[in-house]
């Protein structure tokens, strides 16, 4: 009877601010995707990489075909890495069928090549790692080539840092609007809260006198906020949903850590400014201004 | 042991004279109380001292041996758990129905709906609106939102009452049946104190205590008609 009792007038005081509540949600909303996103510093890049970049592969052409020992010594240097996710051999001839099925116009060159022209090839499916921190995954190909045997790594990665740094840019207006919008929610979570207290003034007054307890009192202040957080919540998460589904990118898995820190961070101030709103409300019921006219 | 005592109690608002000025009382645990005095004279400020809606200046007030200025920082909401206070003014909330009105404070204790639904009945029986339950409060007359003011007053088992004023928009019947009900309340254990203006009042009551505000302060009085015995 008393949490319906709250709940009722509690979903009242949204009603009244509901232009306010859904655009303090939606502000909160975007600031929360912005924070997520600047806190995932190395993730960022895979937030926004497209599913064909985030199959990433490089590949390592051997000199000679390689034995055992040669293959064990690859290996070894590159399982259990965190960047590398699956690696398979192809064999030099099979590299000439590929291109024979690639490039059909040069069939009857091919025809005449030697398999043994075409080195063995080993390749390695990366993983986001990579995509995130594209210099240290490089410099780790780079190790690979000195291996013997081996002749050279070819990655996408170089291409990909310098796509990461032009990132850097988007991350920084990114802190830029998480800090605007986060300071816009909060402002007009105070301002929903206060649009509704007119609404119940007098109950509360009631509610005062009559013994309610501290917690019963704060209740619909919490409750208004809450709500913002939760339909804020919603917003920043369907938002990148959205976004990538319009621009063709990939759902965001990662920018779960971040989102949590940034949405425990909102959730305290957004507390915050329902006590601050609950104190002047609480100023506002207790004592008797002469205020109760019929 | 006595259930409230005043000590040398000033009260003054801001830009008034003094309303109590070296004021003491002291209230028993059982007691029928009338405080009489002529309006303006602070009877309303009495009650809402008493249910901590207003401070006072100087002095000091016990409720069971405990300061009631730490009561009243402390454990306000606890304290006006045990009152049952009816406001001059009424202060019901117009556009619920009667039943809503009387339910309040036991929905904002947290009793259950069984008990909710018991309780009102038996309260709407007692002040005599059970055909009025559903109605809105801004419908009915003065008489009814007094009833639905002390009905909401005794619903969740006070103990103590303070009124004020609980009759002056009653017809007399309405008035004794009225002042039964605190009777049979007070027969139960509770400690009742109404304050009026009305001198005739405290005469339907057997084994009342009555105090008159006078200069400013309380002062003991026998009704007129049982001196005149
Ligand atoms: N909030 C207030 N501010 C200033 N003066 C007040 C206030 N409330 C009451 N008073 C004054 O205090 C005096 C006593 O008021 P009150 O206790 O309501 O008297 P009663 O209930 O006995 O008629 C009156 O003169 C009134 O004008
Ligand atoms: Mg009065």
């Amino acid at each position: 009877m008393t949490i319906r009792y709250l709940l009722f007038v509690t979903m009242r005081n949204v009603q009244s601010s509901i232009a306010v509540l859904l655009a303090a949600s939606i502000c909160l909303g975007v600031a929360l995707f912005s924070a997520a996103c600047y806190l995932e510093r190395d993730s960022l890049a895979s937030v926004y990489f497209p599913t064909w970049a985030k199959q990433t592969k490089a590949l390592i052409a051997f000199s000679k075909k390689p034995n055992e020992k040669d293959l064990k010594e690859v290996i070894a240097k590159i399982h259990g890495t965190r960047w590398v996710k699956s690696y398979h051999l192809v064999e030099g001839k099979d590299v000439m069928e590929l291109l024979k099925k690639k490039l059909a116009v040069l069939d009857k060159t091919l025809e005449d090549m030697d398999p043994a022209f075409f080195p063995d090839i080993m390749e390695l499916s990366l993983t986001d790692h990579c995509l995130a921190l594209p210099g240290r995954c490089e410099s780790f190909l780079r190790d690979l080539e000195k291996i013997r045997h081996v002749a050279s790594v070819y990655s996408p990665l170089p291409w990909i840092k310098t796509a990461y740094d032009k990132l850097q840019v988007l991350r920084r207006l990114l802190l830029f609007a998480a800090l605007l919008l986060s300071f816009v929610s909060l402002l007009m979570a105070g301002v929903g809260v206060q649009l509704s207290l007119g609404k119940y003034r007098k109950e509360a007054y009631l509610w005062n006198l009559l013994g309610a307890s501290p917690w019963f009192m704060r209740f619909p202040c919490y409750g208004q906020v809450c709500l913002t957080f939760v339909v804020g919540v919603a917003t920043a998460v369907s938002f990148p949903y959205w976004f990538s589904e319009i621009v063709c990118f990939s759902f965001p898995t990662l920018l779960l850590r971040g989102f949590l820190i940034a949405s425990g961070v909102f959730l305290f101030a957004l507390v915050a400014v329902a006590e601050a709103n609950f104190r002047r409300a609480r100023k506002m019921v207790s004592g008797d201004d002469g205020s109760w006219e019929k | 042991m006595a259930f409230i005592t005043c000590q040398h109690m000033y009260k003054k608002y801001p830009g008034t004279d003094w309303i109590f000025y070296n004021a003491g009382l002291s209230i028993e645990q059982g007691q029928f109380l009338f405080v009489l005095g002529n309006s303006g004279s602070g009877k309303t400020t009495f009650i809402k001292i008493l249910c901590g809606q207003e401070g006072y200046d100087r002095g000091r007030i016990f409720v069971k041996n405990r300061n009631f200025r730490n009561i009243r920082r402390k454990h306000l909401h606890l304290w006006r758990r045990t009152l049952g206070v009816v406001f001059q003014d009424f202060r019901l909330l117009e556009d619920r129905t009667v039943k809503e009105n009387i339910a309040l404070p036991l929905v904002i204790t947290g009793f259950g709906k069984k008990e909710v639904i018991d309780r009102v009945n038996a309260v709407l029986k007692l002040v005599d609106l059970q055909h009025r339950a559903d109605v809105p409060c801004k419908l009915l007359s003065g008489g009814e939102q007094q009833r639905v003011a002390i009905g909401r007053a005794i619903v969740h088992g006070p103990e103590l009452i303070l009124a004020d004023e609980p009759t002056g928009s009653l017809d007399d019947d309405h008035t004794r049946r009225i002042l039964q009900l605190f009777t049979t309340l007070h027969r139960r254990g509770l400690t009742v104190v109404i304050a009026t203006h009305d001198r005739r009042l405290p005469l339907a009551v057997k084994g009342c205590r009555t105090v008159m505000i006078r200069d400013k302060n309380f002062v003991d009085v026998v009704p007129v008609k049982r001196a005149n015995k």
